[in-house]
């Protein structure tokens, strides 16, 4: 322990050594004050990090702009238009145990699971930083279990007090325009608010002589308040949303659009004096509307639909308590979940008349009780176990579940390496579209089972990061649909490989250059067949003088039937003074980027069309602080 | 030989925390030794500042601000009649509303600040450094 304080001292006085002058103090304070120092939690899983620093280098406007250069898996959308990045058309909705956080608000949808599908694509100009954690991550994050967690983190009052404007005109018309105002009152309470309007207007592509449309208007605001240790946020968001090739494959819809509203409010505190209690609670409710229209309408086989309107809407209650023992070599967690939600769906309008089929269930309760036990063995190696055992209530409409997680971790470190160990044992229970659908669903659904184990080396020096992941997941009772869409537990088992490679080159403070290359398989008897798609990035971020410069290229291969896409981007941002910033990006500039079979008709014989998943789009933007 | 990376992973946030703190520490230092031409300035604190409360060892902290060289101010509200003749710094910017404040470290926009008033550094007769000139302004 004396060795950790002198090097902890050493640390320090080479950073006061360093700091000569006041320039290069407060250089210095700006990054050891960086929010994702203090957030970030190396042992949660495998963590991707994109510093307020990256998000401004990379000129991320959309969380897509993040999200089709991962690791392993990449943006996609499913046949409405929708985020879905574990999507394989026409399955209807695919990333159920991908979960997105704003702070520590879990954003869902009760029916499907996830809040990917109304938040996957948000505009980030309210958001500080992004961390992307993988391979089944702390249960500390998740009343539900998830196979990736996406936690975005607002900008704070304190850092971004003050105010920002900013406007931004693409191809196509597409436009957006937001404010924030962000401050600490005499009170000391801190607030920040944001509204931001969007219109993401995209290509037109005719089909059978009918307009798909894309497109999506959106309406967010977001406030939070925070005093000492607690902090109230409310999110509002509404969404319309063009759906594409619309929910049936049998053909290509005349209209097809979805409104969508969300709204939440969360309050979150930490007790005792050494904050090791803490409460979590909040509560969202979540409706809209899909129209579709067909015309002509569909043969008589499909009940010679010409019009077809599903409402839904549905709310969750979430509380969240945990307490924290540490000493000096061990800190346990223990924390009690609670979530309960609502959901109706079953409301069909078709061709103008009332066809309600009562949905199997409409609300459910989820027990959990989790404990995290980690262990410091020597300064070198750090051990954790965790166990979370989980009770679906489903008020005997169908039958309830109870599924039981485990996960062990293994840190080890030495002067310039680190090697990561997960091991995994989850539980996945189907969501409520699986079961409570009558016509896909399939009230007896089993749990699927994920049995895992990742192992990710890093090695580092001043300059550089090299990392290499490796992972193996077999899962049992994996659920697909069948050939009449019903979703069903698979009896033969499914592997997924996947194996990663990163390298990352600092050459200065402010040029920065980056490969990866990463593949992932997917292989099981009862897929159509086995996918095994490959990802490659090159990403370049330099300074000169005023200008920040940002080079991105992104090869994927083996997504569906499609050949190879090349997605080249390039970003320059002027700063025309500290408080006003000018800057162009072109995404997916030569138009060869990832393109998408999706089906429009299955009968007689499937019919698809390719369009790019990510269009070719230009940018202008200009931001304001004052 | 040990490493100690480990200790980074169970540590990281405190330690970046702490080394926020640190800086910050140093921040107000070289400011108030400018100000006060003090290597150890005896200073007021209107509210703890926890940067300075954790690293003290440059500052000789006063509980009365008759005796402090110089008075960090949070909020902007009415300094003690006795000692409005003190320098007066700020940690927030809404504190340069008090007419006597000199100037104030803060964050804005994103970034941290300082900034000084020219014609009250020049009221007070103070001559800062040629480090100190590109934060001196005019008042609006």
């Amino acid at each position: 322990m004396k060795f950790c304080r002198f090097f902890v001292f050493l640390f320090f006085l080479a950073s006061a050594l360093y700091a000569e002058n006041l320039d290069s103090l407060l250089n210095q304070y700006k990054s050891a004050s960086e929010l994702s120092k203090k957030t970030k939690d190396e042992n949660a899983g495998n963590l991707i990090v994109y510093t307020r620093d990256d998000l401004e280098r990379m000129q991320v406007e959309s969380l897509q702009d993040i999200l089709k250069g991962q690791r392993f898996f990449r943006y996609i959308e499913n046949r409405l238009g929708e985020p879905d990045l574990l999507n394989a058309d026409p399955i209807s909705y695919s990333s159920k145990s991908i979960k997105i956080y704003l702070n520590d608000t879990e954003l869902t949808n009760p029916i499907a699971g996830t809040g990917l599908i109304l938040f996957g694509n948000i505009a980030m100009d309210f958001i500080d930083h992004v961390e992307i954690y993988q391979g089944f991550p702390s249960f500390e994050f998740a009343i539900e279990p998830a196979l990736i967690v996406i936690k975005l983190y607002t900008k704070s009052p304190k850092i971004d007090a003050g105010n920002r404007v900013k406007a931004l005109v693409g191809t196509n018309g597409s436009n957006k325009e937001n404010v924030y105002t962000a401050d600490i009152t005499d009170t000391n309470i801190g607030y920040f608010l944001y509204a931001n309007h969007e219109d993401d207007v995209r290509d037109k592509p005719t089909l059978k002589d009918k307009t798909l449309k894309r497109d999506t208007h959106t309406n967010h605001f977001y406030a939070s308040f925070k005093k000492q240790q607690t902090k109230l946020e409310f999110n509002f968001l509404r969404i319309r949303r063009d759906q594409f090739l619309g929910a049936l494959p049998y053909d290509v819809p005349q209209k097809a659009h979805k409104d969508q509203n969300y709204i939440s409010a969360t309050l979150s505190t930490k007790l005792l004096s050494d904050k090791s209690l803490s409460f979590h609670a909040d509560y969202l409710q979540t409706n809209g509307k899909y129209r579709a229209t067909y015309s002509p309408a569909l043969p008589a086989i499909f009940a010679s639909l010409s019009s077809y309107v599903q409402p839904y809407d549905a709310s969750a209650l979430t509380l969240l308590t945990k307490k924290e023992y540490k000493t000096e070599k061990n800190t346990l967690s223990i924390g009690v979940q609670f979530r309960h939600k609502s959901f109706h769906f079953d409301e069909v309008e078709r061709n103008g008349i009332a066809d309600t089929i009562p949905q199997v269930y409409t609300r459910e309760d989820i027990y959990s009780l989790f404990l995290e036990d980690t262990y410091t063995i020597t300064q070198n190696d750090l051990i954790s176990f965790s166990i979370m055992g989980q009770y679906y209530a489903r008020a005997n409409e169908i039958k309830d579940e109870s599924p039981q997680q485990l996960r062990l971790s293994y840190i080890k470190s030495l002067k310039n390496f680190t090697s990561k160990t997960f091991i995994n044992k989850q539980e996945l229970v189907p969501e409520p579209y699986m079961t409570a659908e009558v016509h896909i669903g399939n009230p007896d659904l089993d749990p699927e089972n994920y049995t895992g184990a990742s192992q990710e080396f890093s090695y580092s020096t001043n300059k550089t990061l090299s990392r290499m992941t490796l992972a193996y997941t077999h899962i049992d009772n994996f659920l697909l649909p069948d050939a009449t869409g019903r979703i069903f537990n698979s009896d033969e088992e499914t592997h997924v490989y996947a194996a990663s490679y990163e390298l990352h080159y600092r050459v200065t403070q402010d040029d920065e250059f980056k490969f990866q290359a990463d593949m992932l398989k997917l292989q099981g008897s009862d897929l159509s067949m086995d996918i095994t798609h490959y990802n490659y990035i090159l990403r370049m971020t330099n300074k000169v003088r005023k200008f920040n410069i940002f080079n991105e290229l992104i090869i994927n291969q083996g997504y569906g039937h499609n050949d190879i896409g090349a997605d080249y981007s390039l970003g320059v941002k002027y700063e025309v003074t500290p408080d006003l910033h000018v800057a162009l990006k072109g995404n997916n500039i030569f138009d060869t980027g990832l393109k998408r079979d999706y089906i429009y008709s299955i009968l007689p014989a499937a019919k698809s069309i390719d369009v790019p998943i990510v269009e070719q789009k230009f940018m202008l933007s200009m931001e304001y602080l004052f | 030989m040990k490493t100690l990376l480990l200790l980074f992973f169970m540590t990281i946030a405190l330690l970046a925390s702490e080394q926020e703190l640190r800086l910050e520490s140093n921040i107000y230092h070289t400011i108030t030794k400018e100000l006060t031409h003090k290597e150890r300035p005896k200073i007021y604190m209107q509210i703890k500042i926890p940067s300075i409360e954790q690293f003290p060892s440059h500052f000789e902290i006063v509980t009365h601000c008759e005796k402090a060289d110089i008075l960090l101010i949070t909020y902007a509200k009415e300094v003690n009649i006795k000692c409005q003749n003190k320098i007066i710094f700020g940690t927030r910017k809404k504190t340069l509303s008090t007419k006597n404040t000199v100037g104030a470290f803060f964050w804005q926009k994103g970034r941290p600040n300082i900034l000084f008033y020219k014609s009250r550094i020049e009221k007070i007769g103070l001559d800062l450094g040629k480090d100190f000139q590109k934060y001196i302004d005019n008042e609006k």
